[in-house]
């Protein structure tokens, strides 16, 4: 690995500065040209914090001439969804509503990451307070797929994902309500992990649905996104939901065998019936890669997966509602069309069915939980639909079918991530999703870190990124 | 539901006043939240005097092994 290439790879970049070959002043400023250079066709960055980021590298080079560095993550970049707060920068959501709020402090993910020595680049693309799958928006316009840009980048989190595929920067945080850093992660063919819910503070995070949303990450590598996961993960007392349970860090563990690990393919009309025929050959083959290092593969179904994804979304759809209310009373016009639409359908949801999808969630914790006293993870298709061309509109429909496979795992709070596992014919990413059991994130980032290591696919960049340097 | 059903039920109980066209917008999206809700309705749930989980899974999943 050259220097000229330590866009490519964070733990690359950090042993170049370890061993004194690159500074973290020269690798922001060779990300802040790549950045010049890619985003005005990308539209993954909103608000690049240039000097910010210097003035961190500044700081960290200092640091480590003085023999001390922080891990890992020192000197190496990211960059976060414009819902996460970074102190003085404003976060829009990519809604007029929000077009003057400017923070005083960071989010605690975005603190902990600072305080592991990650030198924050800027925000990127949201669809408008995370609210769809498109990436658009009428504060930023819409964010294209790096890979063909003229098909959407999935969404919410769109920006979060271009930029990591594009080599705009090492890692990303984005927020997951429905699967919002699952399927763009899929989409743009990067690593996209939602961790168990209470797992990553959501303090300094515009909520969209205080029951479902979560903070998550992508990496270029599998790898990348664990160390930005141990980084965040653990208990804040500034998040009334975050979870007590210490968190284990888990990039020691990606390289753990396979031998005996028990993974359950989800099969049953509800994932089979709308499945796109090269997303369903992608995941027989994934299936079959992991089985030939060593998984043993059992069918299961999800019983109540059309409920729970029913539940997720009526949850969705009043809790976002009631995020907005006093904006929505105030000034609906704010609002772009899309949004406004859910808000208004969300006007005629009863407390009775809020209510009966809450009660729905145990249900189906409880046979999610008993599928994974049999196997470890389960594999779906990320999503069972390609992404489409750019040029139409979120519908409920739409959310609807590529929230399909995400969403029934974000109900009750199970960690997921998507992996790439091949591109279509049109070369267009396809996403393998492994869901685990609550709290273990490591089983998750180990099953996607070893298919990783035995596929080509994330050896691949979009055309347009490609160039060193 | 017929687009005046939908406009006397946002204009009287919700408090939302919609023009015919935003009545008319609203058609597809509100059967589909039905078809929601029938299938999530379609789930039997315990018996109503079983202790309720809370709206949030909470104490147990977030507290499940304290530090």
């Amino acid at each position: 690995m050259s220097v000229a290439e330590a866009w490519l790879d964070p733990t690359a970049a950090s042993a170049l500065m370890a061993r004194g070959e690159l500074s973290a002043v020269e690798l922001v400023e060779h990300m802040l040209a790549r950045i010049e250079r890619l985003n005005p066709a990308l539209n993954a960055y909103v608000a690049v914090l240039a000097e910010e980021a210097r003035a961190q590298a500044r700081e960290l080079d200092a640091e480590r001439a003085s023999g001390h560095a922080r891990g890992p993550l020192h000197g190496t970049t990211f960059a976060v969804k414009d819902i996460i707060d970074v102190a003085g920068a404003r976060t829009t959501g990519g809604s007029r509503t929000l077009l003057h709020n400017r923070p005083p402090r960071d989010a605690t993910c975005v603190a902990r990451l600072r305080a592991a020595g990650a030198i924050v680049l800027g925000k990127l693309h949201t669809h408008e307070l995370a609210g769809g799958v498109t990436s658009e928006n009428g504060l930023f316009g819409r964010a294209p797929n790096p890979w063909d840009t003229a098909f959407i980048p999935g969404g919410s989190s769109g920006g979060s994902a271009i930029a990591t595929a594009a080599g705009l920067v090492h890692s990303a945080l984005g927020t997951d309500t429905g699967g919002s850093v699952r399927i763009p992660a899929a989409f743009c063919g990067v690593p996209g992990l939602k961790p168990t819910y209470g797992r990553v503070s959501r303090s300094g995070v515009l909520a969209r649905s205080w029951t479902m949303d979560h903070v998550g990450c992508f990496g270029r590598r599998v790898r990348d996104a664990a160390l930005i996961y141990d980084a965040i993960a653990g208990h804040d007392p500034t998040d009334p939901y975050s979870s007590r349970r210490k968190a284990t860090p888990v990039t020691a563990l990606l390289d753990d065998r396979m031998e005996g690990l028990r993974a359950g393919v989800i099969t049953g009309a509800f994932f089979d019936s709308q499945l796109d025929p090269e997303i369903g050959a992608a995941f027989e083959e994934a299936v079959r890669k992991l089985e030939s290092l060593g998984v043993r593969m059992q069918a299961v179904s999800f019983e109540l997966a059309e409920a729970a994804h029913a539940a997720g979304s009526v949850i969705t759809l009043a809790e976002a509602a009631s995020t907005q209310d006093e904006a929505l009373r105030s000034s609906p016009q704010d609002f772009g069309a899309d949004l406004r639409a859910q808000y208004r359908l969300a006007e005629f949801i009863s407390a009775r069915q809020y209510l009966r999808a809450l009660r729905v969630r145990p249900l189906v914790q409880r046979e999610l939980g008993a599928l994974l006293r049999e196997v470890d993870v389960l594999l779906t298709p990320t999503t069972s639909a390609m992404p489409t061309r750019s040029d139409g509109e979120t519908t409920a429909e739409s959310i609807m079918l590529f929230t399909r496979n995400t969403r029934p795992f974000s109900l009750p709070g199970l960690p997921a991530m998507s992996v790439p596992a091949g591109f279509s014919k049109a070369c267009l990413p396809i996403g393998l999703q492994i869901i685990g059991r609550p709290f273990e994130e490591a089983t998750v980032l180990r099953v996607a870190h070893a298919y990783e290591r035995a596929t080509p696919w994330h050896t691949a960049t979009p055309p347009l990124a490609a160039t060193s340097g | 539901m017929d687009t005046t059903v939908i406009t006397t039920v946002a204009g009287e109980m919700l408090d939302l006043a919609l023009t015919d066209d935003e009545a008319a917008a609203l058609k597809a999206p509100l059967e589909g939240l039905a078809r929601m809700v029938r299938t999530m309705e379609a789930v039997p749930l315990p018996f109503p005097g079983d202790p309720f989980v809370s709206p949030r899974m909470a104490d147990e999943w977030l507290e499940n092994t304290p530090e």
